[in-house]
């Protein structure tokens, strides 16, 4: 915990407070009780430079006595420490001030008449500094809550986009190998060519956990791998067509935000149907927004199997983890055309 | 001696293509042709009756496992997946082997060898047909039920897709279930059992052991007779209501 005194800059609001009461102190003594300004100025001193001394330490005390959870033993040791600083601090400085002093005989009359006063001014001086004090404590804890509470958050959102991020089907991977496994006895060329394919697509999918934004036309290149393997393995049941101006290939996306949407439609569009299938991949800014749209015919008498809208569902999420927006994801269903809309906000 | 009869039905040609490739090296198989979904794979299995079939499951329309249900004499079935969350219920389905896309020609040949000799066995003792009960006991331990979502039935030589979305409410029939939806009614060879345990628990309710029904289809609750309830349906549909069925009505709709 930080001390508010002597650790960064408390030290200078520290001793402008002190000059101030010193001031006030020499001015009481100087103006109403008519003491030579010499007089004013020494006694003032040396009584608040002493306690101005004491202070700082009293910071360990409501430190340590904050763990204390027991309120009477608390009142006891605040009330026990301020008489005992009370007492010291006016005997010491007494001392002082009557060596220094010792033929003014006016003015040691009035240090001995006004002890008792001097004794209350410390335990008024030791309450408000320990008031302060646990003000500030109270004040860093609950900063120090906060900051944990974001920390966690932030934790907590760094996690949850993590887990929303398109992870890759395994099963397309295991039927992708048996495609391959396939190609290399009747087609080694097709074989290697989707090796290939299947390997880059593999190291953009997996390597790009640290990269959260990309241009669109890398997620872009990406999904084409992806559907270039599929389309080896469907054949004319699937056809593939993309328009992406140069200009929206430049638009930072999250990174593979495109790959559960062409799954989607692969698996709506090719997985579940006999007929041939067109994906389309489409781009266009619209106020403010980057339209990205994925639009597949589907056979609408196909009974959808379990399992539909996962995909899409946590990719609006993580768009909304990201964007804070909920309205970024739309998905329009009409007689035999499936369109996904993500909407990529512009900065 | 005969050849064994085989058939492959996935829907990928490559998938396919290696199939073939395989089997081809042994003389012992008559390749009879190939299929690319549950549909076609249903037709042919009829129209040829093969011996030997190898199964992909996640095919467009129809599955191979709600294709095999439909079949009334399923042949020895080999399935070849990339799906390894299924062989218990393959298994269920009396598979004879269950494998692993990719898989190696030495994998493939042991499942086609013990196919083999099931295709043997079962031509010398003329069809031994009956569970072994392993399946029935690994699903017992595992405790993994698989919700459905759809009904592959058939009318005839038609075959249906049901959502179980479009299901008003089921009626049991002797060994079978009648399949009441909104857009007709089905019969299909399943237990009450089945459904109980298949279907969305939120969803669907067994009232009697004669019924299970869709719980938003119904509109009231009668008491009949002194001790004896009915429930009718919006369509004024009247169904009985067992004792167990009306406690757990009660629960469920909380009166």
């Amino acid at each position: 915990m930080k001390h508010p005194v002597l650790s960064g800059t408390g030290y200078k609001f520290y001793a402008l407070v002190w000059i101030i009461v010193i001031s006030i102190h020499a001015s009481v003594l100087y103006f109403y009780y008519d003491f030579s300004l010499t007089i004013s100025v020494i006694e003032s001193v040396v009584f608040n430079f002493l306690f101005a001394g004491i202070v700082p330490g009293l910071w360990f005390i409501v430190t340590f006595a904050g763990l204390n959870k027991d309120y009477l033993s608390l009142a006891v040791t605040h009330i026990g420490t301020a008489l005992v600083i009370s007492f010291t601090w006016s005997a010491v400085s007494d001392y002082f001030l009557s060596l220094i002093f010792n033929v003014r005989f006016e003015y040691i009359k009035f240090l001995s008449d006004s002890y008792i006063w001097r004794l209350i001014i410390g335990v008024l001086y030791y309450s408000i500094t320990v008031l302060i004090f646990y003000l500030i404590k109270y004040y860093q804890d609950m900063q120090e809550r906060v900051n944990k509470e974001l920390e966690l958050q932030t934790l907590l959102k760094d996690t949850e986009l993590r887990m929303l991020k398109s992870q890759i089907n395994p099963h397309f991977i295991f039927n992708s190998l048996n495609s391959i496994s396939s190609l290399t006895i009747s087609k080694p060329e097709t074989a290697r060519e989707m090796v290939i394919k299947l390997s880059d697509f593999l190291r953009y999918s997996l390597g790009k956990d640290n990269v959260e934004m990309n241009p669109l036309e890398e997620e872009v290149k990406n999904v084409s791998l992806y559907l270039d393997i599929e389309k080896i393995r469907f054949g004319d049941r699937l056809h593939f067509e993309m328009e992406i101006s140069e200009e929206c290939g430049r638009v930072e996306v999250p990174n593979l935000i495109l790959q559960p949407l062409l799954e989607n439609a692969i698996k709506y569009g090719v997985y579940d149907s006999l007929e041939e299938v067109t994906v389309r991949l489409t781009c266009k800014p619209v106020e403010g927004t980057l339209h990205v749209s994925i639009n597949n015919n589907f056979d609408e008498d196909a009974v959808v199997s379990k399992g539909e809208g996962i995909g899409l569902e946590s990719v609006r999420k993580r768009l909304m983890l990201i964007y804070e927006r909920s309205d970024l994801l739309e998905i329009v269903r009409d007689s035999n055309q499936f369109t996904v809309t993500i909407k990529i906000p512009l900065t | 001696m005969d050849k064994i009869r085989a058939l492959i039905i996935d829907d990928e040609s490559l998938a396919r293509d290696l199939i073939k490739t395989f089997l081809d090296k042994d003389p012992e198989i008559a390749l009879l042709g190939e299929c690319s979904d549950g549909f076609e794979g249903f037709r042919q299995i009829n129209e040829l009756k093969p011996d030997l079939v190898f199964l992909d499951i996640m095919m467009p329309k129809l599955t191979g496992f709600e294709m095999l249900e439909l079949l009334e004499e399923a042949p020895i079935i080999v399935f070849s997946t990339a799906y390894d969350e299924y062989a218990i219920k393959a298994f269920e389905k009396n598979a004879v082997d269950y494998l692993l896309k990719p898989y190696s020609e030495e994998r493939f040949s042991e499942a086609l060898n013990k196919a083999k000799s099931k295709v043997a066995a079962e031509k010398a003792t003329d069809h031994v047909k009956g569970t072994t009960g392993l399946a029935a006991v690994l699903e017992e331990h595992y405790e993994r039920v698989e919700l459905i979502s759809r009904i592959a039935v058939k009318t005839g030589s038609k075959i249906h897709i049901i959502s179980t979305d479009n299901i008003r409410y089921f009626e049991a029939m002797d060994d079978y279930v009648k399949i009441y939806t909104t857009t007709g009614n089905f019969l299909k060879q399943n237990t009450m059992k089945y459904y109980e345990t298949h279907l969305p628990q939120d969803d669907f309710l067994r009232i009697h052991r004669s019924y299970i029904v869709r719980i938003k289809e119904i509109a009231r609750l009668e008491l009949m007779g002194k001790d004896s309830h009915v429930v009718l349906l919006h369509d004024d549909t009247q169904l009985n209501v067992s004792r167990a069925g009306y406690s757990r009505l009660k629960e469920v709709l909380d009166f």
